[in-house]
């Protein structure tokens, strides 16, 4: 069944033309390959249209270790971080946290919403799911576990990016506006 | 105990080799290794891949039950050693693919060590 996409999103027929010949060899695509793509998918790189083109290399995730009590065997200590890049890799260079799986699988979930985010034309990370913990319990209901805030910076400058709406956005040129 | 040459957790290296990649932005490439310690802490140093944790969230689970093997006195890895990455791959909505194989590795020689028959 065909449906109406919202003309603020990728057309069936949008075959990112501005940006094909930078991902063809990012990514490997062969002839055709574009094409293939689903409209969410090509929203996914939407994102470059909507933030700006550089929009991946412009910011940087930070994870920050806020209360490590010791019940997690990693030997996570307040303050310690670990840095990601926007394409969701993790930067050793700037990361002095260990980097325990237990404690990075959560957020994954933001990396999803910095690319959906991205596509709306807003700062990338969620105003909403910024607070991350270790996922193993243990019989003291939590009380040990490592807990974490998450943030986003420019990776220039490493000041946090805070406004909504980030420089080089296209989302208050939309015709609706703000909905 | 089932782990071999008087291995230790400590001495534990749990792989991740790539097995086949494809469309993957991140660059990720066949024979391409995550390798992480018994805890579940990824060595970076010791790693070959770029550091996409689109394929190291998928294998959270299976270092969790890498522990759990251990502390039974088991070899670490089980009958789940084959997983791929989030992303679901330019034929079904995504983009690319990461496949990997887990194995062990004794951390002190860096040689791989075999299932137990």
């Amino acid at each position: 069944m065909t449906q109406e996409i919202d003309p603020y999103y990728v057309q069936e027929d949008d075959n990112l033309a501005e940006m094909a010949e930078v991902l063809k060899p990012a990514l490997a695509f062969k002839e055709g390959d574009i094409e293939r793509l689903s409209p969410e998918a090509k929203n996914l790189f939407s994102g470059r249209r909507h933030l700006g083109i550089d929009w991946l290399d412009r910011y940087e995730i930070v994870l920050e270790v806020t209360e490590a009590p010791g019940g997690c065997r990693c030997g996570m200590k307040p303050g310690q971080k670990i840095v990601f890049d926007m394409r969701h890799k993790v930067k050793p260079e700037l990361s002095d946290a260990p980097l325990c799986v237990h404690l990075i699988s959560p957020v994954l979930s933001i990396f999803y919403m910095t690319f959906d985010r991205a596509a709306e034309g807003l700062n990338p990370l969620t105003c909403v799911w910024r607070y991350v913990e270790c996922p193993i319990t243990g019989p003291d209901h939590g009380a040990g576990k490592a807990l974490a805030k998450v943030h986003i910076r420019d990776s220039a400058t490493h000041e946090p990016v805070t406004a909504r709406v980030p420089p080089g956005s296209d989302f208050s040129s939309t015709p609706e506006g703000i909905k | 105990m089932s782990l071999p040459n008087e291995m230790t957790p400590e001495d534990c290296r749990l792989v991740a080799t790539v097995t086949r990649a494809f469309h993957c932005a991140n660059k990720i490439r066949e024979g391409e290794t995550f390798v992480f310690d018994h805890r579940g802490i990824l060595l970076a140093g010791e790693s070959s891949a770029n550091l996409c944790i689109g394929m190291i969230c998928k294998l959270q689970p299976v270092l969790m039950m890498a522990q759990d093997r251990l502390a039974e006195g088991l070899y670490p890895i089980g009958g789940y050693a084959h997983f791929d990455c989030f992303d679901t791959g330019i034929d079904h909505g995504g983009t690319g693919k990461v496949y990997v194989e887990m194995s062990l590795v004794d951390g002190r020689t860096g040689q791989t060590v075999p299932r137990p028959e």
